[in-house]
């Protein structure tokens, strides 16, 4: 897997408006901004509005100030992200002083719900999950059909959390494997078509 | 937090189940925003959960509504359904039946007799032992009524009101001829209070028994002028 570095390259075109650059940008902290505003418990409708801020401050302070640390872009998003994340709760708690509860996370797991799925994926998934062990599978079942607190499915299965951390570490990993292979494939394909 | 660490915490687990304690939260937000790899690796765990999520409920629509997570009992031709056919059942259910039988008609009442005699340590019954007569008539109609098996062990339950203090009392159970059938030592500091005295193994015939207290013995248990404190009456009874 091929991972992406910032570079300073990367930042000047972004600030200059580069369209391929702005739909990288995008594209990469599309689900990085769900995954953490998500983690807030916040409402959908939410998590949409607080995710365009942040690309919106983002772009304006980058054409503004620079980033200091083109190397640190991905830092300097997220900072941007919780600066729009404590100004929504001041917006929304004026009767109360600001403080730092946002971060007091309850213990649920993250809805990771408005993720895109493909189809493909989702096989994959099911090939994975037909490969565990019964106990396993009825496990990971039990967890994401009947939506219980993961406690108390534990609980039902005679495991801990972190069997069940462990258990979900390695299907995620056969996935990714899996993956990697699919979107590799694809390329491929993609590559011997234009050149043909 | 570095790579590393967030690798082995599991941290993007950890993150996404909620798991993850406030101070790394934030840190491993700053990380994965700021580390490809992870920034990877938690998109990847996000998407499997999510996919799985989705799977799951296409795959088993019928479960949802369900909402079943035991498997279903296999069903009667499976491996267990040669036991369900008559050829094998009916003989089978006919011994059983007449294990059963066996059981309740011969086992079970020899276990409840052998239970009853083996069980003599076990104080199963109490009684109340009226009034703390010193030197009462043992010949009286109304005195206490013991009601237990041969060999039962009971409790008799009474105010210790001797004669006397000392610091510590002897008794003696006494069966209708006078003999001492059981005895021991009582502690003066239980006088004046209601006492428990067990009378492990019962006795071995029915009729008046008297439970006799005497003042004092020496500290070398040695009996000096043993003199009559209290005596209790009762009437043991055999349960048939």
């Amino acid at each position: 897997m091929e991972l992406f570095a910032f570079t300073r390259e990367y930042v000047e075109r972004l600030r200059e408006g580069d369209p391929s650059t702005e739909q990288h940008f995008v594209t990469y902290f599309d689900q990085l901004l769900r995954i953490k505003l998500r983690a807030r418990m916040l409402a959908s409708e939410t998590v949409e509005d607080l995710r365009q801020e942040t690309y919106i401050r983002v772009l304006v302070t980058l054409r503004k100030d620079g980033v200091r640390q083109p190397e640190r872009f991905g830092a300097f998003v997220n900072g941007i992200c919780n600066n729009v994340i404590q100004e929504f709760y001041r917006a929304t708690s004026r009767t109360s002083p600001w403080d730092d509860t946002y971060l007091e996370l309850p213990d649920h797991a993250l809805d990771t719900e408005g993720l895109l799925i493909s189809r493909q994926m989702k096989e994959r998934v099911r090939q994975i999950i037909e490969e565990l062990p019964k106990k396993d599978r009825d496990l990971l079942r039990a967890y994401f059909l009947e939506e219980k607190e993961k406690d108390e499915v534990c609980a039902l299965f005679g495991v801990d959390r972190d069997y069940f951390r462990v258990l979900l570490h390695r299907a995620k990993d056969k996935f990714r494997v899996l993956y990697e292979k699919d979107r590799e494939g694809l390329s491929g394909r993609l590559s011997a078509g234009e050149e043909t | 937090m570095d790579h590393n660490e967030a690798l082995r915490l599991h941290a993007a687990e950890k993150y996404l189940l909620g798991e993850l304690p406030k101070e790394q939260h934030a840190e491993y937000e700053e990380h994965y925003f700021d580390c490809s790899a992870c920034a990877e690796e938690i998109k990847a765990t996000a998407t499997f959960m999510e996919s799985a999520r989705q799977a799951i409920r296409e795959e088993v629509p019928e479960a949802v509504g369900g909402r079943r997570l035991v498997p279903a009992v296999p069903a009667a031709g499976g491996w267990f359904g040669w036991l369900l056919r008559p050829a094998f059942a009916v003989p089978v259910f006919a011994a059983l039946l007449l294990f059963i039988g066996y059981q309740n008609g011969v086992v079970v009442p020899r276990l409840k007799n052998s239970s009853s005699n083996q069980t003599g340590q076990i104080i199963s019954s109490s009684f109340q032992l009226r009034g703390s007569v010193r030197g009462g008539n043992e010949d009286d109609d109304t005195a206490s009524k013991v009601r237990v098996r041969t060999g039962e062990s009971f409790t008799l339950t009474f105010d210790f009101t001797p004669t006397g203090t000392f610091s510590e009392y002897d008794w003696q159970l006494r069966d209708q001829a006078g003999r001492s059938v059981k005895s021991g030592h009582i502690s003066g500091d239980k006088k004046y209070q209601t006492v428990s005295l067990p009378v492990s193994g019962g006795v071995e015939s029915p009729g008046r028994y008297t439970l006799v207290f005497f003042e004092s013995s020496d500290g070398n248990g040695q009996a000096v002028n043993q003199k009559e404190a209290q005596r209790l009456t009762f009437a043991v009874e055999f349960i048939q």
